[in-house]
């Protein structure tokens, strides 16, 4: 879990909003919220030979504001806060659509998703989703991240469009932030005798000075599949001998299988590939060029299920486990418990127990309202 | 023989001619046509009750024919959840992670947000007569209501249900009770449907319930707090678009 820490500023500015967002819930039938406030503590080795457990206790609560009424203009406003013993506050989203006649408009900070995969996903050029994640691993969404964005997408059939984006910001914060701008376009058909969709696009990225063409597939042939490619090309002067330094690809597979009513059991298995990463095992810190993403999650009853979710490293042998929990006592109230655990060499593997919360136990409530 | 005898005896064969003229086929072909419509609007709520209590999901759903529905999730824990289904497709969409999920084979049976009723119970399953050869077993009354009792079993494997037991009132043409079993013949579910209401020259019940008989002290009600059979939906209500809407 990220917080964006606000100044003074900031923090008066989100009071502001944080009034203006609750003011109209009482005075107009316009407007939907709801709160989730989430508390956990957390048990971990730190990695520090001096002090090796700590303790984490977070409260998030997370306040959503919707318009409801207008069929053709919706807005959403998400304020998030944690709480530990600083306060830090976030806004994820925050956005208009509109719905015109031939066409919708997006603009505001909103999840952008484009190609597909649960984890791993080559296809999303605008957040490049390829790495693996070490934190909150027991979350129903592990990519949750969210992009400034101005967007025009036009249907062309029921499950088939095109869309344009304008990113104004960089999105991922990492690169030249004297050139933050990015746009593309794509395109996606929904084949049906094949019972596949097809996705591709691109997009020019400033911050990185890149061009970064995709394409995706995905559909059903005895499981759901994934299988999605890009390039991330440099723009000036591309060294075109180095192409398996720039593409990147996943697949994926999921299957749901029921074991008698209401019992189900269901795999998911991700591969992140590079080619021009490393394949040979080296020092800790190496980018690999496989990592694998396998998950188990088991439902024994309606409102209880159980997860195994783990980060392979194929190449040097080491993985994240994440085993956990949940249950759904009470309307909108669950009660989890996970516990999560590297295995590999120390100060050698890409996942190992030196490091930070390498091993780690988490229990708490969740309450929707 | 009386007169009149005769003529009460003569009335009493008629109707039992024109009971047994009435074959199941016949049977559920006005079940269908009386549940369903060109296109419809339901406002509704969803009750599920365990030991631990019961748990509140509100919806709005859009149906058109027998074959597509877009189901909205309007309570705080599942706001913005959609379901569409169109044919033999079911996709599901969750508005934070802005992710649409295909569901296809035996992912259909999965329990829809922790209640009694599968996805494919939710929105239904299509044509019955394509799908279940049926069985006229004679005539029940229950509540004082005239009903046929017929037997459906599954044509084809796959379906949610291999084998059925259904009680249609003989008037209105509403499924009252029905019971589903597994292949061995093991019950599985039970429903029952009342509180039916004349709406635009139609009767709709206005409650479902569904128990399921592999778990004690569980149940989903399904109540119709507004309907509107003459709903006049946007032409691509049941499309990505609206989907993600």
């Amino acid at each position: 879990m990220r917080a964006r820490c606000l100044g003074s500023t900031g923090f008066a500015a989100l009071l502001i909003l944080l009034a203006l967002a609750l003011v109209p819930v009482n005075l107009a039938a316009e407007v939907a919220s709801s709160v989730t406030i989430t508390g956990y503590n957390t048990l971990y080795y730190s990695g520090d030979p001096e002090d090796p457990v700590a303790v984490a206790a977070v409260l998030k609560s997370s306040l959503n504001v919707d318009s409801v009424g207008n069929k053709n203009v919706k807005a959403y406003l998400q304020l998030d806060s944690w709480i530990t013993d600083t306060v830090n506050f976030d806004v994820p989203r925050a956005y208009i659509k509109v719905r015109f006649p031939w066409f919708r408009l997006t603009l505001g900070k909103t999840r952008v998703s484009w190609g597909d995969g649960f984890v791993f996903n080559a296809g999303d050029v605008v957040f490049a989703s390829m790495g693996t994640i070490s934190d909150d691993l027991f979350a129903e969404t592990l990519r949750d991240e969210t992009a400034w964005l101005v967007a025009l997408n036009l249907p062309v059939g029921p499950f088939s469009f095109f869309e344009a984006v304008f990113l104004p910001y960089d999105p991922l914060g990492l690169g030249d932030s004297s050139h933050p701008v990015s746009g593309g376009v794509r395109g996606a058909f929904k084949l049906d005798r094949l019972k596949t969709t097809v996705e591709a696009g691109y997009l020019v990225s400033r911050p990185y000075w890149e061009h970064r063409p995709y394409i995706s597939l995905h559909g059903h042939l005895l499981v759901d599949w994934n299988l999605s490619a890009s390039m991330a090309i440099p723009i000036d002067n591309p060294q075109w001998r180095q192409w398996d330094e720039w593409i990147g690809i996943s697949a994926g597979m999921f299957h749901l299988v029921n074991l008698g009513l209401n019992r189900t059991l269901s795999f998911r298995l991700e591969a992140a590939i590079r080619p021009g990463a490393e394949w040979e095992e080296a020092s800790a810190g190496t980018d690999y060029g496989l990592f694998l993403f396998p998950e188990i999650a088991f439902s024994p009853t309606d409102t209880l299920s159980l997860q195994l979710r783990s980060f392979v490293s194929p190449v040097d042998q080491s993985a994240l486990f994440m085993v956990g929990g949940n249950w759904n006592v009470y309307q909108g109230l669950d009660v989890f418990s996970y516990l999560t655990f590297m295995a590999g060499e120390w100060k050698k593997d890409f996942f190992s127990l030196d490091q930070e919360g390498s091993v780690s136990w988490t229990a708490g409530l969740e309450f929707v309202y | 023989m009386t007169r009149l005898s005769f003529l009460i005896l003569a009335m009493g064969l008629t109707a039992a001619l024109s009971v047994s003229a009435i074959t199941a086929e016949e049977i559920i072909a006005n079940v269908e046509r009386n549940e369903i419509n060109e296109e419809e609007r339901i406002d509704g709520s969803m009750i599920i009750s365990d030991r631990f209590g019961s748990r509140v999901k509100t919806f709005i759903s859009y149906a058109s024919g027998a074959d597509k529905m877009l189901l909205e999730f309007t309570n705080p824990e599942e706001k913005g959840q959609k379901i569409l289904r169109l044919e033999d497709e079911i996709y599901l969409y969750f508005p934070e992670a802005e992710e649409v999920i295909h569901l296809q084979g035996s992912a259909l049976k999965e329990s829809v947000m922790g209640s009694d009723f599968s996805y494919e119970d939710m929105t239904g399953e299509g044509d019955l007569l394509d799908q279940y050869k049926v069985t006229l077993l004679g005539e029940e009354t229950i509540d004082g209501r005239r009903h046929y009792h017929l037997e459906l079993e599954a044509k084809k494997r796959g379906l949610a249900y291999p084998k059925q037991e259904a009680w249609v009132d003989a008037e209105y043409w509403v499924m009252t009770r029905a019971n589903s079993y597994s292949l061995s013949g093991r019950l599985l579910k039970e429903m029952e449907l009342g509180d039916i209401r004349k709406v635009a020259g139609k009767y709709v019940p206005h409650y479902i319930i569904m128990r399921d008989a592999m778990k004690k002290n569980s149940s989903t009600e399904m109540r119709i707090e507004k309907i509107d059979l003459q709903a006049d939906l946007p032409p691509n209500v049941f499309s990505l678009e609206e989907l993600t809407w």
